[in-house]
């Protein structure tokens, strides 16, 4: 049965996290407890964490495989001491209130004791129909794991399919299967929950129109990732059901299921469909075939995310996907070739036509299951209209329950990235519902004490990967092992398959304990994704972190080589040469060490920047928030409501003055930043303030960028040149002080995307559909006989916002679309406004006279700023000039600069809301670097040898950070403090008196012996 | 030769500006004073500057004299009463503080004590005149000293917008002068046409008219500087000039240069800031060709 480790009652659990769900989404906000040394229990109701993501093939916008970036967190580490994972696990009951929980929890039995089971897969393959292991779509069953590094690394037995239990104990070589398991239930205290169940994906079998799960070449856009992937039913070849040809012709249907009144259909937009159907598009050709022709039938093109307007404009002009604006009423399919026809007319020709299709993608949308719905109930939490969690409008992850926080599509419909921030977010607001802790203990030293190998002799332990077919498929590992068994000093040679996986990892501890290993050498990939994983698997055996070398046979030769497996061969054996050659000369190494401040550095005092330093004050950071007006607010000070009706004038003033008061906020406003130094964990920053300009340097471990963007007022349409052209913020205040005005107007007329989606600032400015949505609902409430025309390219009220596109369609407001060529033209005739526009349906142009014409001008990053900032700070940007976070996908928030945060619209353009949930993330994956005592610089760092240096200038003159520098004594010195380890200087230095460390000549010449060398 | 020599003979005095610490660590402002010893005619040394509270300028001075350098220390009524302010000035002469400069309190609003209780006993003409009388061997209640102190001060002119306020401030400085101002400090302006305009209209008073300047940093301080302070006249032309440079550090500083040698040409002295990148001071000189 499963085992009751940590989380047995009688541990306190008042600083204790259960996170419910293990999706991308939970796995984030438990990672981000964990670091934060928040103990955190994560629960799955599946027998394996990793949710959605993980099935898909690809994601938008990198069109990369995101699998293998987060995959090694998703697997046991040392370094996630505070976490535990219990799956097959749901809740039952939630007792108390926030910070005192008592959470009742039920674990269905397994009958696989998870700590023995190797996952070898000898019980799937005896009895497949009685071990489960993938959900649904993948029909190969039993040949592969859900995925390959999976957690738990087990499987799981259905026991009401199985006979006789004996049986399959026999296959089990590590007899791991048990043939008594049953339901435990646990009842634990907790602090707060954090909930991220995700949501279903809608079934299209219940509509008539489209044959979903009727005709074999109609799949959903989640099917037809799984046919494109490599580990898919088709084994990655993208082939058709009914005939397993590759199909031609491929068409997607937006909306399905979504954005509707039928009696299947929401009403709300699932808004992730567009992008994922461009995605696979896009995808479709670049890796199948150019020519295979992909059409996207939609309504509206919702690509509102950061930079995603730039991938629909790619998808358009380079991959030449066909978009059609059009929603097909059904598909019927040819029943002997089972092509499927679609029926269609376009905007501007209003004459039916149909076209064939080999293959038809129904893109569907999220739908809350009613397992959903009666976890809802048993916490206690209010649903909104469609069963998703309700939650504050000024807070997305905030629950009517204190204490439960929601992240991800359980939330409301959303993509990865916003999942993610969501899960920091809500890491962070059920963390501040625990004692503080950041002035606790320091976390125990995990590591036991190193040996000292200097006096053993050399015993070098080599663990290949084959990484599944990655490695495996194009070299033989075994004949790699052969080989290297032979080579001087290797006491060990042994295939390890995945070696990353945590069976694996504990079966090269077990052998370097037993054959008294003192080198390791690891044949696998990348050192940059991996190194850090197998270094902790040495300090765990007590052998410093430097004795390890990794060779990259899988990046440098079996992914470049996969054609030419003999070479390929040779080529590996080298590799494995150099780096047996070399860890004969590694050295243990003491990392350098630097204390970590505590304080932190809020940039921009704006409800981003306000949010983010207060929520980091209350756990104790020192917090100085620099903003360079005379008083805090931002751009939040000139919003007036919020589509949801909310007071933001209010909600400014009440953060402004917990911010002053708060004790441990230092705010410095009409202050700006002029210099910057140090390294993460102690940065070095100079402040300026106020006309007499004071300077004062501050010391920061982390620094949060929430610097706002611009409100645009481009110079179209008459904007600032005819009277009564305004934009939506002057509409918004317009809505407060002059109600006698608004009900002059007769009529109204918006133009859309005005300044954005466009050549010179080619991005959607996302908040500017709902702004026209908010103001025409207020315009109509004021004076309900005003005509309001909105002209659109696309209306992109994602998500819930949909409700107020229909709400303010129901109340007749009219929408009139147009495109780049045909601009809608603003006049002035006789003192009164009128607006020219083409439209499509009655294909003429219409004149509309306007009391008042309202530009959605949408926001534009502060380009001096950013570009200051950037450079200040070396910190990347966008093309359109915001800053470019570290991962789009997977580092929403984080800067590839480690100190460094993005929040707000100094990402990218957002609502109040979406900005205030980013605050909440950054402040969450501060304190996970914050939670740190101390800053490992490493061991990499240039020494001078006193007894060898000339001083002759050399090194101080090439170094390009200008850190060596003539002592007192006459020699160089190199602070390790400062030292980014580039090792310029040891390669200049004509006395050979420098030397890199872990990079030493002997080092890189024993590597070289080893490249030529012959050992046979 | 002293600051006051420097000025009764008509040379070209330069000035530098260098912050006392807010603590104890001196060894910033020694090292930065070290480098600079040579090079400057004296070293200004604010007190409280902008309601921030730092060592007092009195121990800076003091600290710039033992490294031989001549010190010039603001005198202000915003912290200190008459008693206060004459017993600080008779300590000043004897730590071997000769030169004063008279300036305005700094409003509160940005300073870090914002509770502080403002005395404002004197203003500037005030405390001229109170230091006219110590030098002639009085106190303010006409009380005799038992040696009299020797100073040579000198006081701050107010931003200027306009040809109507320079006129305004020409007579208020006349009073000044009246009142025992021996010298007159200007605002920086980075227009050096109207700098030149501003000195010529100061010329009538018949003292030496000393310009300021200071070194932006980057383009967020320029553009603050633009929006904020109008009167410091700094065109879109200089923050485009910066956001152009390949190293914008170095523009800066080469800006600075370029105003002080054209203001070099009209006045009798200039004083540097660097606004806590004192250790620049010394580039700027070079980049100033002084």
């Amino acid at each position: 049965m499963q085992k009751l480790n940590k989380s047995d009652a009688k541990q306190p659990g008042k600083n204790r996290v259960l996170v419910i769900g293990g999706g991308v989404g939970g796995i984030r906000a438990a990672l981000d407890l964990a670091e934060s040394r928040r103990d955190v229990l994560l629960i799955d109701k599946s027998y394996t964490i990793g949710g959605l993501m993980t099935q898909l093939d690809r994601t938008f916008p990198t069109n990369n495989c995101d699998l293998c970036t987060i995959s090694p967190f998703l697997s046991a580490s040392a370094r996630e001491q505070h976490l535990e994972i219990k799956p097959m696990t749901r809740l039952e009951n939630l007792e108390g209130e926030a910070g005192n929980f008592t959470a009742t929890l039920v674990t269905e039995p397994r009958f696989i004791d998870i700590d023995k089971c190797t996952g070898c897969g000898e019980c799937i393959k005896k009895f497949p129909e009685a071990v489960k292991f993938t959900p649904g779509l993948d029909p190969r069953a039993p040949t592969c794991m859900r995925y390959p590094q999976e957690t738990p690394y087990s499987f799981a037995i259905d026991i009401e399919k199985v006979q006789d239990i004996s049986e399959i104990q026999k296959v089990c070589k590590a007899n791991a299967i048990l043939s008594h398991d049953e339901a435990t239930e646990t009842s634990l205290k907790i602090g707060s929950v954090v909930l991220s169940i995700g949501a279903e994906l809608f079934d299209p079998s219940v509509l008539d129109n489209y044959g979903g799960g009727k005709y074999q070449n109609v799949v959903t856009g989640l099917e037809y990732e799984r046919i494109m992937s490599a580990s898919g039913p088709f084994q990655g070849n993208l082939v058709r059901a009914s005939d397993k040809k590759r199909p031609q012709k491929i068409a997607w249907i937006q909306c399905v299921g979504s954005r509707g009144f039928n009696q299947a259909d929401v009403p709300y937009c699932s808004g992730v469909c567009c992008m994922y159907a461009l995605k696979e598009a896009m995808v479709t050709k670049e890796r199948f075939a150019e020519d295979i022709e992909t059409t996207i039938f939609y309504m509206d093109m919702r690509t509102y995310g950061k930079d995603y307007e730039q991938y629909y404009n790619r998808a358009k002009n380079e991959y030449n996907v066909r978009m059609i604006r059009n929603r097909p009423h059904s598909i019927i399919e040819n029943p002997e070739t089972n092509d499927l026809s679609i029926t269609y007319s376009l905007e501007e020709n209003p004459i039916h036509q149909t076209e064939e299709f080999d293959m038809v993608v129904l893109s569907t949308g999220f739908r809350v299951g009613d397992a959903s719905i009666d976890l809802a109930g048993k916490l206690g939490i209010e649903l909104n209209e469609y069963n998703f969690a309700k939650t504050d409008n000024f807070n997305s992850v905030k629950t009517s329950r204190p204490g439960v926080y929601v992240c991800g599509v359980y939330e409301s419909p959303k993509d990865i990235p916003e999942t993610m921030v969501q899960a920091s977010a809500a890491a962070t607001m059920a963390g501040s519902d625990l004692p503080t802790i950041l002035n606790g203990n320091q976390a125990e030293d995990l590591f036991p004490l190193e040996r000292d190998v200097s006096e053993e002799e050399v015993k070098i332990g080599v663990f290949i990967c084959d990484c599944g077919f990655d490695i495996g498929g194009v070299v033989d590992v075994e004949t790699l092992v052969e080989y290297v068994k032979i080579n001087p000093d290797v006491a060990i040679a042994k295939g390890v398959g995945y070696g990353c996986s945590t069976e694996s990892m504990a079966v090269i501890e077990a052998q370097i304990q037993e054959h008294g290993i003192n080198r390791v050498v690891i044949g696998g990939c990348s050192p940059r994704t991996h190194e850090t994983k197998f270094q902790d698997l040495l300090r765990r055996v007590g052998l410093n972190r430097y004795l390890v070398e990794i060779v990259n046979l899988r990046d440098q030769n079996t992914w470049p080589h996969m054609g030419q497996p003999k070479e390929a061969l040779e080529k590996a054996i080298k590799l494995l040469q150099i780096g047996i050659s070399g860890v004969r000369k590694n050295r243990p190494l003491l990392d350098n060490t630097l204390p970590m401040s505590q304080n932190a550095l809020v940039v921009g005092g704006g409800i981003t920047g306000m949010t983010s330093a207060l929520k980091l004050a209350d756990q104790g950071v020192r917090v100085y928030i620099v903003e360079r007006a005379p008083s805090l607010g931002g751009l939040g000070r000139s919003v007036r409501k919020t589509i949801e009706g909310e007071n933001v004038g209010l909600f400014v003033t009440d953060l402004v003055e917990q911010v002053n008061a708060h004790e441990n906020i230092q705010v410095m406003v009409s202050s700006i930043v002029v210099d910057h130094s140090g390294v993460p964990g102690l940065f070095k920053t100079g402040i300026q303030t106020g006309l007499r300009m004071n300077y004062m340097q501050i010391d920061h471990g982390v620094t949060i960028l929430a610097t706002g963007a611009l409100a645009n007022r481009p110079n179209e349409y008459g904007l600032g040149s005819l009277e009564n052209v305004v934009t939506q913020l002057e509409m918004d205040s317009l809505l407060e002080d002059d109600q006698e005005k608004i009900l002059s107007m007769d009529q109204v007329v918006m133009i859309q995307c005005v300044g954005s989606r466009n050549e010179d600032n080619p991005n959607c400015s996302r908040i500017c559909c709902q702004a026209a949505m908010k103001n025409a609902l207020r315009i109509k409430k004021i004076n309900p006989h005003a005509q309001i025309f909105v002209i659109y390219r696309d209306i992109r009220t994602y998500g819930f916002h949909e409700d107020y596109y229909r709400e303010a369609r129901n109340l007749g407001v009219k929408f009139i679309r147009y495109s780049l060529d045909t601009k809608p033209e603003v006049r002035e005739i006789n003192g009164s406004l009128s607006v020219c526009v083409h439209d499509f349906i009655l294909g003429q142009k219409i004149d509309i006279e306007a009391d008042c014409l309202v530009l959605s001008t949408g926001l534009i990053a502060d380009d001096e700023t950013t570009e200051d900032l950037a450079m200040m700070f070396h910190l990347p940007r966008t093309l359109d000039n915001y800053f470019l976070e570290d991962h789009v996908k997977l580092r929403p928030v984080d800067m590839a600069l480690r100190g460094f945060f993005i929040a707000g619209t100094a990402h990218s353009p957002k609502t109040i809301r979406e900005s205030i949930t980013q605050a909440l993330a950054v402040a969450g994956r501060a304190q996970t670097l914050l939670a740190k005592k101390e800053i490992n610089l490493g061991a990499a760092v240039a020494k001078v040898d006193t007894t060898k240096c000339a001083s002759c200038l050399v090194c101080v003159r090439a170094c390009p950070f200008g850190i060596p520098f003539i002592n007192a004594e006459g020699y160089s010195q190199i602070d390790p403090d400062k030292c980014q380890g580039c090792g310029i200087c040891a390669a200049d230095c004509p006395a050979k008196a420098i030397q890199l460390m872990s990079y030493e000549d002997d080092q890189i010449l024993a590597k070289l012996d080893g490249l030529f060398e012959r050992v046979n | 030769m002293s600051f006051q020599a420097k000025l009764s003979s008509g040379g070209f005095a330069v000035l530098a500006e260098m912050h006392t610490p807010k603590g104890v660590d001196i060894s910033e402002l020694i090292t930065n004073v070290r480098y600079l010893k040579s090079r400057v005619d004296g070293i200004v040394i604010p007190d409280m500057d902008n309601g921030v509270m730092h060592m007092s300028a009195l121990a800076g001075g003091a600290l710039l004299r033992q490294q031989g350098v001549e010190p010039l220390i603001h005198v202000y009524g915003r912290d200190r009463n008459r008693m206060a302010l004459q017993g600080d000035l008779l300590a000043a002469h004897v730590l071997g503080i000769h030169n004063l400069l008279v300036v305005q309190g700094e409003d509160m609003i940005n300073g870090d004590h914002q509770d502080a209780t403002l005395v404002d006993d004197l203003d500037e003409t005030g405390l001229l005149e109170m230091i006219q009388s110590l030098t002639q061997g009085r106190d303010l209640a006409g009380f005799e000293l038992k040696g009299n102190p020797e100073f040579t001060a000198g006081c701050a002119i107010a931003p200027i917008s306009d040809d109507a306020q320079l006129k305004k401030e020409v007579e208020s400085a006349r009073k000044k002068v009246d009142a025992g101002a021996k010298y007159i400090l200007l605002p920086a302006v980075f227009d050096t046409v109207f700098y030149a305009h501003m000195i010529e209209a100061f010329k009538p008073l018949d003292v030496p008219v000393i310009a300021s300047v200071f070194l932006l940093k980057n383009v967020g301080m320029a553009r603050y500087i633009s929006i904020n302070d109008p009167n410091s006249r700094l065109s879109e032309d200089i923050i485009r000039r910066i956001r152009k440079a390949k190293n914008r550090e170095v523009e800066c500083i080469n800006i600075a240069g370029e105003i002080i040698r054209s203001i070099k040409e009209v006045s009798q002295g200039i004083k540097i800031s660097a606004l806590g990148w004192e250790d620049r001071l010394p580039v700027i000189l070079d980049s100033a060709g002084l």
